[in-house]
């Protein structure tokens, strides 16, 4: 009787140990899903596009590196704030460095067309498709995050 | 008081298995998305090199970029990857916590 009860207790407290430690690992290989920086990814690519399609239609001097290097900086201290705020998010290594190659592709492509002074429209093209994308990788992914958290961590997105 | 855990590790397993299977055609449609933008930009570079007024540098440019975008889209299937990865093993670790509720209820 008394060995029958120790053995109750103990395969009793052995369920209690897994069920705590269940209910405390949930796994998190991603990043929780944040609807601001997605909407902040949207936004680049709208003034990204925008730059693009303006280039492509305009003609002489509003070619010229001059006429456009305000723009050009804005865009790249929009994406240098959104690295910053994918930077400080947990498990989210891989969106981090989609941000920085979008960077290394706008500035790489910023920089010819202020040696050059300007590019030809097939360039202008070409770069446009690359930059338009490259953001897309950035959304497809972190929509992935939404689906996910969506069962595994309900009422955790933003 | 019951509860038995090799009827819940086969439990645990289908539930891994359900969500895995249900990401892979996810995963599928993904790389082929994939690979019909690769054809859409190299169609662009390629017509960088025949255009007289571009320069050798703008396609240069091009093809570093290229780079970068392809790494982009791999980033966003290991992204997809991961997110099929925790949800499978979050499924199973919910079948274990219900079974173990279950029988700490019947105690």
């Amino acid at each position: 009787m008394r060995y029958h009860l120790k053995q109750t207790t103990s395969y009793t407290m052995l369920m209690l140990v897994l069920l705590v430690l269940s209910s405390c690992a949930q796994v998190k290989l991603v990043a929780d899903y944040n609807k601001e920086v997605l909407a902040d990814t949207f936004d680049l690519a709208k003034r990204v596009d925008l730059f693009w399609a303006n280039y492509i239609e305009a003609t002489g001097e509003d070619r010229k590196y001059e006429a456009i290097k305000e723009v050009i900086i804005g865009i790249e201290v929009d994406m240098n704030s959104l690295l910053l705020k994918n930077e400080a998010r947990d498990e989210n290594k891989q969106t981090t460095k989609q941000v920085e190659n979008v960077i290394a592709v706008w500035n790489r492509t910023a920089g010819l067309i202020k040696s050059q002074g300007s590019i030809s429209n097939t360039s202008a093209k070409a770069y446009r498709l690359q930059m338009s994308d490259a953001i897309k990788y950035i959304v497809t992914g972190e929509e992935v995050k939404n689906i996910s958290n969506n069962t595994t961590n309900e009422g955790d997105a933003p | 008081m019951s509860f038995d855990f090799e009827v819940t590790f086969k439990s645990m397993v289908n539930a891994a298995q359900t969500e895995l299977l249900e990401d892979t055609e996810q995963i599928r449609n993904q790389m082929k998305q994939i690979l019909e933008d690769e054809k859409d930009r190299l169609k662009l570079i390629s017509a960088i090199k025949l255009d007289p007024t571009a320069t050798e540098a703008e396609f240069d440019v091009a093809l570093e970029n290229e780079k970068d975008v392809l790494e982009n889209a791999a980033l966003a299937l290991e992204i997809q990857v991961r997110a099929t990865a925790q949800q499978a093993i979050n499924a199973a670790i919910n079948v274990l916590n219900t079974a173990l509720n279950t029988a700490i209820q019947a105690l």
